[in-house]
């Protein structure tokens, strides 16, 4: 199996969406930006869309439009304390798991060490 | 914050996706796509990549949006669908075309395999050649010398490669050619040869297949002629007026009586050639145990033909005066092979005896 951001991001695109949203509202591609500019370069943005909407019909967000006069709408999406007891939840979640992938990758990086010991 | 403004592009894009969510919900597919229009105007100004590059799929934008969202890939009779489901079955055939390519005996394999293909182009030839005369009858060499030269030029010069139309015909053709293989020689391996049954008929080796002679419809298993005294023959030879020679069928092996685990064969007459000659009679009987429960090897003896005990003695042949038939009988010899001009005729019989 190949191991990629892009691998690693489909578990973890809702959490990281919510910790996005949760600081602030913001719209799809906003959304996208700020992921983007946190160091996911390779999120795609059908990708965040389509999370935002299954979050909202999770009951994890809200939803409101800001009318435009010339030009499309933007939907904006925001948290609720459904969508913080969910971050709230998932973060630790992650928090272990990352917690046993570091363990597990510190005893690969030094097995001589322990052979010697 | 700035304003989205309308793209034409943009516009025509989220069309195209909404049409690939088409089998959505309306209120499923306006919350996927309601402000998506906005999205992708701002995502354009920010990328700088031209937008054709950027909008380029609205399939794969579509599938990628519904899979995030957590709904089921386009269903039903899409063509979507179905193109999905040929590509993961393409890719699986390519995936094990392509670990097969990658065995070390392959190269060695595929020369032998490249050697023989003209066996091939030779095999698939005589099949529609006797495919064809099996059919409309009619002169299975020529036939057959055309179908070769055709099929082996068309092999030799590679004519399905070279032209589109031709490759088509081509495997279709050798599709045929194989299903047509696997028909004949599925049942029996002698169908093929029996296309040109005309050809054996004169031979009086015969084995004793098929249905054989039949009397009132129930099977014969065997005839014992008796001489115009009354005293019985051995070692006749019967032809019918085709110069066939007639032989009992392959179910003249029957149970003694009911119940019995005790068959009755017959045994086929051995001519000097060491040819098995079923249309010998009376043809010689042999008993044999089906089971050998009591450890013994099937046992063989020979059964006394149980002919007419009361033979009707004096019977006269058909006088020479009523019945100009040719000679009738073949050659005592032990390889008959009587022609036409020899067999004995019905056709010579008077219709007035009867």
């Amino acid at each position: 199996m190949r191991v990629d951001t892009t691998q690693l991001l489909k578990g973890v695109l809702d959490l990281a969406v919510l910790a996005v949203v949760s600081t602030e509202d913001g719209y799809g591609y906003d959304v996208v930006r700020r992921l983007r500019a946190a160091g996911l370069a390779d999120v795609g943005d059908a990708s965040v869309y389509g999370t935002l909407r299954r979050l909202y019909t999770a009951g994890a967000l809200t939803s409101y439009v800001a009318p435009s006069d010339e030009g499309p709408h933007r939907k904006y999406y925001g948290i609720n304390p459904r969508g913080r007891a969910l971050l709230g939840e998932q973060t630790v979640t992650w928090s272990a798991f990352a917690d046993t992938m570091q363990g597990l990758l510190k005893a690969a990086a030094t097995p001589s060490e322990e052979v010697t010991r | 914050m700035n304003v989205p403004v309308a793209n034409p592009q943009v516009t025509a894009f989220v069309e195209a996706v909404r049409a690939e969510l088409s089998d959505l919900s309306a209120e499923e597919r306006d919350e996927l796509t309601d402000g998506l229009e906005a999205d992708l105007v701002d995502a354009l100004s920010d990328s700088g990549a031209p937008p054709e590059k950027q909008l380029s799929d609205p399939v794969d934008y579509a599938a990628e949006l519904r899979s995030a969202a957590g709904l089921p890939p386009r269903a039903g009779s899409s063509g979507e669908e179905r193109q999905g489901a040929a590509a993961r079955v393409q890719a699986l055939v390519a995936e094990r075309r392509d670990a097969v390519l990658r065995q070390p005996w392959w190269p060695d394999v595929r020369a032998f395999l490249v050697t023989l293909r003209p066996v091939w182009w030779v095999l698939r030839a005589l099949v529609a050649a006797a495919t064809v005369s099996w059919v409309f009858g009619g002169g299975q060499f020529l036939l057959a010398l055309i179908a070769v030269v055709i099929s082996v030029e068309v092999g030799r010069r590679g004519l399905a490669a070279q032209r589109p139309g031709w490759r088509s015909a081509v495997v279709v053709a050798n599709g045929i050619a194989v299903v047509a293989l696997l028909l004949v020689f599925a049942p029996s391996p002698g169908r093929l040869l029996d296309a040109g049954r005309s050809t054996d008929q004169a031979s009086g080796s015969s084995d004793p297949s098929g249905d054989g002679l039949r009397f009132d419809g129930d099977p014969v298993r065997n005839v014992f002629p008796y001489d115009s005294q009354g005293r019985p023959l051995t070692g006749i030879q019967l032809f019918d007026q085709e110069g066939r020679p007639l032989t009992v069928g392959a179910d003249g092996r029957l149970p003694v009586a009911e119940g019995q685990e005790l068959l009755v064969e017959p045994v086929p007459a051995v001519d000097a050639a060491g040819v098995q000659r079923w249309n010998v009679y009376p043809l010689r009987q042999q008993v044999r145990s089906v089971n050998g429960t009591d450890g013994s090897d099937p046992s063989l003896r020979t059964v006394p033909p149980s002919g007419p005990s009361a033979v009707p003695s004096g019977v006269l042949p058909p006088s020479a005066s009523l019945s100009p038939s040719p000679s009738p009988s073949p050659s005592p010899s032990a390889s008959p092979s009587p022609s036409r001009s020899v067999s004995p005729s019905p056709s010579a019989s008077p219709s007035g005896t009867r």
